[in-house]
């Protein structure tokens, strides 16, 4: 993908970020951080049986952990839990092993903008932080 | 006064000639380490061929090679600071393990329940944390001199703070995160008259400033080897004589003991008894070599351009709209901290290295100096002399584009 495209995917989604703020009525919720970043989010989510219909959230910290979160939201938001959890699962490997080429995440849309990420060790964890806390409230819930 | 050859200089220094992806490298992180000259770096590789063998021990030729080099490193040490003798230098292996050796031993000796630390606002996590063990583990207190808005120690609450309880002062010489020059002077001449001893940590003064143990009269200082141009895994403690030798060993092992017994050991004088082990020996010599290389450049001239540089950077970046610098000392060297209006440092830091600029941002090892500001952290840019204006020109262009692309 064009890196121009994706920094600009990247800064639309930073500075116009989708599901962003808490929900009301979620069924869960779940926070993340990181101490020595200062880095947090929280995630509230609705399911309804097994399908994740609506998911919000709030963040301190970074244009890519921002972007990261909102991506993710637009991702999951009406997915089956179990297509959410295969693409953290997709995500989290493609982000820890460098071989892995940045086409196999065209297939999550829009997220394929962060793959560039992988080329800054130090921000990997700014992009990593939202999936990780979704996995923990997927697996927080008993299905 | 002797000018600054930058040309020169700047070719002295291998790893400044490397590019980053097609950007040539700005080094703007020697606040965090320094780069190393060709002498350097020709020392540690000639000890290893030509010099090394174990030290103090031998009666071998290159036994005897290796210990006049260490030793000839610890005269050179001790002129740079003005230590009344080589006794009161002693090798560590960097300015964090020196500050935990003082705490650990003289705070052991000295602290008890009710007593009081001394330290400040702007203290480095390894001028805090040490201190902070000893005095869990002897029921002593912590108490922090604060500092105002621009980054300087308030110094009537510093005259307030001090008291019979005040065991011992341990306060930078300069902040690592503003650039702050702390009026260590004063801040002595107040603690000696209560009879209190005095701690520098110098880790941020000895690349800029010109030090002088004798004339500030402090009791302890210590500083880093790779912050002044030499190796990593190398620190000095400098102590008082009088108070090192009274001061139990940190560690027990070889080279620091008169005699072993399985019954007893007595141990030797400063500095051996501090120095167990075989000591970084290629670093000493590779520390000595950093030390003469900064002596030969001039501490007047060295001052003047970094002086120069800090003023430019300081008036560049306030082009920038959404720019908040902090640290507004009368007296400050080498650093420049920002913040960047709706930008978080994390992505500035990213955006700038994409240019081949090397800043730090986050805390810097001052977490609860920010809490104080109120903010997570900052960016920041710190000055050695072989930066340039042109380079300053570099980054405040990236740091401008930085700013037009978040707006």
């Amino acid at each position: 993908m064009d890196p121009e495209l994706c920094k600009d995917i990247i800064l639309d989604h930073s500075q116009r970020p989708r599901n962003h703020g808490t929900l009301v009525d979620s069924t869960a919720t779940v926070e993340g951080m990181h101490r020595e970043t200062g880095d947090w989010v929280k995630l509230s989510i609705k399911h309804d049986g097994d399908r994740l219909t609506a998911i919000g959230f709030e963040v301190q910290g970074s244009a890519v952990l921002m972007a990261s979160c909102s991506l993710m939201t637009v991702f999951a938001k009406g997915k089956q839990t179990k297509a959410v959890a295969a693409g953290i699962d997709q995500f989290l490997g493609f982000l820890e092993d460098t071989a892995i080429p940045a086409e196999n995440l065209a297939v999550m849309g829009d997220v394929v903008a962060l793959a560039g990420i992988r080329q800054f060790p130090a921000r990997v964890k700014c992009a990593a932080l939202p999936w990780r806390t979704l996995r923990k409230a997927l697996a927080e819930r008993d299905y | 006064m002797k000018p600054l050859d930058i040309e020169s200089i700047r070719s002295d220094f291998p790893i400044l000639q490397q590019r980053v992806g097609d950007r040539p490298l700005i080094y703007f992180d020697n606040a965090a380490s320094t780069q190393k000259p060709e002498p350097v770096i020709a020392s540690i590789d000639h000890y290893y061929r030509a010099q090394h063998a174990n030290i103090h021990r031998g009666v071998h030729h290159l036994s005897q090679v290796a210990t006049e080099a260490y030793e000839a490193a610890r005269t050179t040490v001790a002129g740079f600071i003005n230590a009344a003798s080589t006794h009161e230098v002693v090798v560590t292996k960097g300015a964090t393990e020196s500050i935990n050796l003082v705490a650990a031993s003289w705070g052991d000796a000295h602290l008890g329940p009710g007593d009081e630390v001394l330290i400040s606002t702007l203290e480095h996590h390894a001028n805090i944390v040490p201190w902070q063990m000893i005095c869990e583990r002897k029921g002593a207190r912590l108490r922090v001199i604060p500092i105002d808005d621009a980054g300087e120690i308030l110094l009537d609450e510093y005259t307030k703070l001090l008291s019979e309880k005040t065991k011992i002062v341990a306060i930078a010489y300069v902040s690592n995160s503003l650039g702050t020059v702390n009026p260590v002077e004063t801040m002595i001449e107040q603690a000696h008259a209560r009879g209190v001893p005095v701690l520098l940590d110098a880790a941020q003064a000895a690349p800029h400033l010109p030090i002088d143990v004798q004339a500030l009269d402090c009791d302890f200082l210590v500083f880093s080897g790779h912050k002044v141009f030499g190796p990593t895994g190398i620190g000095i403690l400098y102590g008082k004589e009088s108070l090192l030798n009274a001061m139990q060993p940190y560690q027990g092992g070889g080279d620091m003991i008169e005699k072993v017994t399985f019954a007893n050991t007595t141990f030797r004088r400063a500095p051996e008894r501090f120095e167990a082990g075989t000591p970084p020996i290629a670093e000493a010599i590779g520390l000595a070599e950093a030390i003469k290389y900064m002596q030969r450049v001039g501490h007047t001239a060295l001052q003047a351009w970094e002086a120069d540089i800090l003023h430019y950077a300081t008036e560049r970046i306030q082009e920038i709209s959404g720019i908040q610098i902090y640290g507004q000392a009368q007296r400050k060297v080498g650093v420049l901290s920002f913040t960047l209006e709706n930008v978080h440092p994390q992505d500035i830091g990213t955006a700038l290295d994409l240019d081949g600029i090397a800043i730090r941002t986050g805390h810097h090892c001052t977490m609860p100096l920010w809490q104080r500001f109120g903010l997570d952290g900052s960016n920041r840019a710190s000055f050695a002399f072989y930066n340039t204006r042109a380079e300053v020109d570099v980054f405040i262009e990236s740091l401008a584009r930085i700013q037009k692309m978040f707006a």
